[in-house]
């Protein structure tokens, strides 16, 4: 501030300059530093920076008036500048200080200046005061605009430009500036709330989702292993009961134990399949449905090793290309699951019927899978579908194979329901008919 | 001659189960790990190579795949054999040069099926 004194009307000011806007940009910067401790609502421009400008305007008038009463040796009062134009320049440093501050704080908040900077990505993604200076910016932008315009266009001749700008700026004039000024201030204020709240929400949600998938791996991971602890404890007992299996009671207890533990395995691969359906995109390719449906075939038959399951149909050794993905394999293979474990018969009879259907317009291919078990009562024929839905928790029994299977048809833009396979009387068995469009149809 | 065994699993019940079955089988188990790095350094300190190794894939410490890589770095021929709960890294498990990937639960059976295939080839 020494500088304003020196014995010259103009360049003075010019050296005061730069370190005047400096100081207050470094005494935003620690605002912005403190205001991290702080809360959302004590925004730094409004709270911290104006209290520090008015913490230096009170030095700068005891200053001047010490320098009034005591001037300095070399201050020459009809060579020093005038009190006006100091004070002028001061309110001129002050706002010129926090433009550049604005500017920075919106500047500082975009990924690509940080990028260029080297700073560190991640940034507090609640932190949305810069829309708030951002707003400022506006009007203000607006401000001189409007001083602009008023020279050249709506008032020229009133004055120069400064004076429309700043100087001389008619009370109306300043009022409706003010007013626009005061608009964006609250504009910006509420768009930044309504931002970080809906931040907020979208990090909690974010939050919540991955504590979700991490219990999932946990839980599925944790569950085989001790499924894995059991069937090894199983086939350890059933080699050393050698006389097992001429036990009738001792050999059906290891075989439900058996299939207990394959089908709480079977589940836990369901879960992690439904979640890998909902989470990520199906890459859709052509398929050859029937060599799936030969796999599934061996699979079941390998799964009930003490069942006799009966697998046939005219055309499973053709080809017939779908468009599909790998994930068909376990709609089959929950198809053929259910069909056994839900059938008291001693020999599980399965037909698979081929036929084409029209769809929208587009050929599909009807696969009808009709077994001989218990059936599905008429008012359960929608509910079996719908297990794993958000919605329906409250009834169980079923596992969530055929939620799966609804879910994974309904990606291949497939479909699947289930009918009686004696119109009128579910108890005779089931018929499970899915469609799938067909490749170059 | 009998063939030996190598287990590398941090869940103590099923590793003693493997060593009961195993034993059971007729192989010889020539070192138990409960972590990568334990595994390491029990591998390097055996007198005779272990004719399978099998190993799970999450554990403390070091996981299966990283143990896999460094035990292949010693010596490259060796059978190891992927026990996991975990199906996701299947393909990078055979890829690092195991022989064979089960996923948990899988009857004994089953295992005893794939060493014999590995041990034949």
């Amino acid at each position: 501030m020494w500088f304003l004194w020196l014995p010259c009307s103009g360049w003075g000011s010019i050296v005061s300059v730069p370190p005047f806007t400096l100081w207050i940009v470094w005494h935003g910067w620690c605002a912005d530093r403190q205001r991290k401790k702080k809360m959302h609502w004590q925004n730094h421009f409004i709270m911290e920076i104006p209290f520090r400008i008015f913490n230096i305007i009170i030095l700068y008038t005891l200053f001047i008036w010490a320098c009034q009463f005591n001037p300095a040796p070399w201050a020459h009062s009809t060579r020093a500048v005038s009190l006006e134009y100091v004070n002028f320049i001061v309110l001129k440093e002050i706002v010129n200080g926090y433009i550049v501050l604005l500017i920075s704080h919106v500047l500082i908040n975009l990924g690509k200046i940080r990028k260029v900077l080297k700073l560190e990505p991640t940034i507090d993604q609640t932190n949305t005061n810069y829309i708030i200076s951002g707003f400022i910016l506006i009007g203000l932008l607006f401000w001189v605009l409007d001083g602009f315009l008023s020279f050249f266009i709506f008032e020229p001749g009133q004055g120069n430009l400064l004076d429309l700008v700043i100087l001389n700026i008619p009370p109306h004039i300043m009022f409706i500036r003010f007013m626009f000024l005061l608009t964006c201030m609250c504009g910006g204020q509420l768009i930044s709330i309504y931002l970080r709240k809906q931040r907020e929400s979208e990090i909690k949600y974010e939050d919540e989702y991955n504590r979700a998938i991490f219990y999932k791996d946990l839980f599925a991971h944790d569950i085989n292993n001790i499924l894995q602890n059991l069937l090894s404890a199983n086939d350890l007992i059933s080699l050393l009961l050698k006389d097992y299996e001429e036990n009738e009671i001792l050999r059906e207890s290891i075989n439900i134990t058996r299939e207990q533990i394959k089908r709480g395995a079977k589940l836990v691969s369901n879960v992690k399949r439904i979640s890998e359906i909902e989470e990520s995109d199906i890459i859709i390719k052509p398929i050859e449905i029937c060599k799936l449906i030969r796999k599934s075939i061996n699979y079941v038959i390998k799964s009930f090793p003490g069942r006799e399951i009966n697998i046939h149909g005219d055309s499973i050794d053709k080809t017939f290309l779908v468009n599909a993905g790998e994930l068909l394999i376990d709609v089959f293979e929950n198809l053929f699951i259910n069909a056994v474990r839900h059938n008291n018969n001693s020999i599980v009879e399965i037909l698979i019927k081929f036929s084409r259907v029209k769809k929208d317009g587009i050929s599909n291919l009807k696969l009808e899978f009709i077994d001989n078990g218990q059936g599905i009562h008429d008012k359960m024929k929608d509910i079996i579908f719908q297990r794993a839905d958000k919605k329906r928790r409250t009834f169980g029994g079923m596992g969530l194979g055929l939620s799966l299977v609804r879910n994974i048809l309904a990606k291949y833009d497939g479909g699947i329901w289930v009918e009686d396979k004696i119109k009128g009387d579910h108890s005779k068995g089931s018929n499970f008919i899915i469609i799938i469009p067909e490749v170059g149809q | 001659m009998t063939e030996t065994i190598f287990i590398i699993e941090d869940d103590v019940i099923l590793q003693r189960t493997y060593t009961l079955l195993f034993r059971h089988a007729g192989f010889q188990i020539i070192g138990n790990a409960e972590n990568g790095e334990e595994a390491i350094h029990l591998f390097q300190s055996l007198p005779t190579k272990a004719d399978i190794i099998l190993v799970d894939y999450r554990m403390p410490i070091k996981d299966g795949l990283q143990t896999t890589k460094e035990l292949l770095e010693i010596n490259k021929d060796l059978n190891i054999i992927f026990a996991s709960a975990d199906d996701s890294i299947k393909d990078e498990a055979l890829s690092l040069g195991a022989k064979a990937f089960l996923e948990k639960p899988f009857p004994f059976k089953v295992l005893i099926n794939k060493i014999k295939t590995i041990l034949k080839n």
